[in-house]
C-alpha cells in the first residue's frame, strides 16, 4: 500500500513538473510573439494607416511627366531605415522588404524621366499601386505570423 | 593633381536608379583612378537631379567596406550644384 503511495506522489510530481514546464514555455512563446507583435505595431503603424496613403495622394501627371514623388520616395527609404532591427533579427523578411521598396523607388525615379500619355498615365498608377499592395502584403503578413 | 573624379552619363539621364548601375559606374569610373589615401572628390553632373537609393548603395558599397561610412563626407566629398542630391546621397548610404 504504502510502494503504491509513494508511486503516486512520485507520478504526481512529474505531472506537476511537467506541467509547469509546458506552461512556462507557452508563456515566453505568447511574451515573445507578443513583443514581436508590438515592434510591427511601433514600427510599421504610421506608415502603413497614414503616410503612405497621403504621399500616395501627390502623385500626379502633368505635361505627362509624373510629379509628387518627394513624399512617397522619402516614405519608402523612412520605411527602410526604420526596418534595420529585422535586418539582425529576421534578415529574410528584411531583405525581402528592402527588395520591394527599393524596387518601387527605382520605378518612381526612372519614370519620372519619361513622358506618358493617356492610358500609359494609369498603367504608371496601376504599378505603383499593384507595388504598394506588395509591401502591404509583406508587412501584414510578417505580422500575422507574429500574432 | 586634384584627387577629383567627375562622373559622367548619357545627356540624356536625369535619374539614377538601381544598385548593379550604380557598383558600374563606381568601377568604372572611380575605382583606381582616385588616391584614397588623400581626400577624393566625387563630382555629379549639373544633369543629375536624383539618385535613388539603390544606386546610391551600389556606388558606395565598396568605398563603405574599404573606408567606412564615415569616410563618407569627410575622406570623400560629395560635389554637386544639386543640395538636395547630396542629401539623398547622405542619407541613403545604408
Amino acid at each position: 500500500m504504502e510502494k503504491i503511495s509513494l508511486l503516486l506522489s512520485i507520478l504526481a510530481l512529474i505531472i506537476s513538473v511537467a506541467v509547469a514546464y509546458y506552461q512556462n514555455r507557452k508563456e515566453n512563446e505568447r511574451n515573445k510573439t507578443n513583443l514581436w507583435a508590438d515592434y510591427f505595431n511601433t514600427i510599421y503603424k504610421e506608415h502603413l494607416i497614414y503616410k503612405i496613403p497621403e504621399s500616395r495622394n501627390y502623385l500626379q501627371f502633368v505635361d505627362n511627366k509624373l510629379i509628387g514623388t518627394e513624399k512617397l520616395i522619402f516614405e519608402l527609404n523612412q520605411i527602410r531605415k526604420d526596418s534595420v532591427f529585422f535586418r539582425y533579427n529576421n534578415n529574410s523578411y528584411y531583405v525581402k522588404l528592402k527588395t520591394l521598396l527599393q524596387n518601387l523607388e527605382d520605378y518612381i525615379v526612372k519614370t519620372e524621366e519619361k513622358a506618358f500619355e493617356g492610358g500609359e498615365q494609369t498603367d504608371v498608377m496601376n504599378r505603383i499601386e499593384l507595388e504598394l499592395d506588395g509591401i502591404y502584403d509583406l508587412i501584414s503578413t510578417a505580422y500575422v505570423g507574429a500574432n | 593633381m586634384e584627387n577629383r573624379v567627375k562622373l559622367t552619363f548619357d545627356k540624356t539621364v536625369t535619374r539614377l536608379a538601381g544598385y548593379s548601375y550604380g557598383e558600374q559606374i563606381y568601377l568604372n569610373q572611380v575605382k583606381n583612378k582616385v588616391d584614397f589615401n588623400n581626400k577624393v572628390y566625387i563630382e555629379f553632373p549639373d544633369q543629375i537631379v536624383k539618385a535613388a537609393s539603390s544606386f546610391v548603395q551600389g556606388f558606395f558599397n565598396e568605398m563603405i567596406n574599404e573606408h567606412g561610412l564615415s569616410s563618407i563626407g569627410t575622406k570623400i566629398e560629395i560635389v554637386s550644384d544639386n543640395p538636395d542630391l547630396i542629401e539623398s546621397i547622405c542619407t541613403n548610404l545604408v
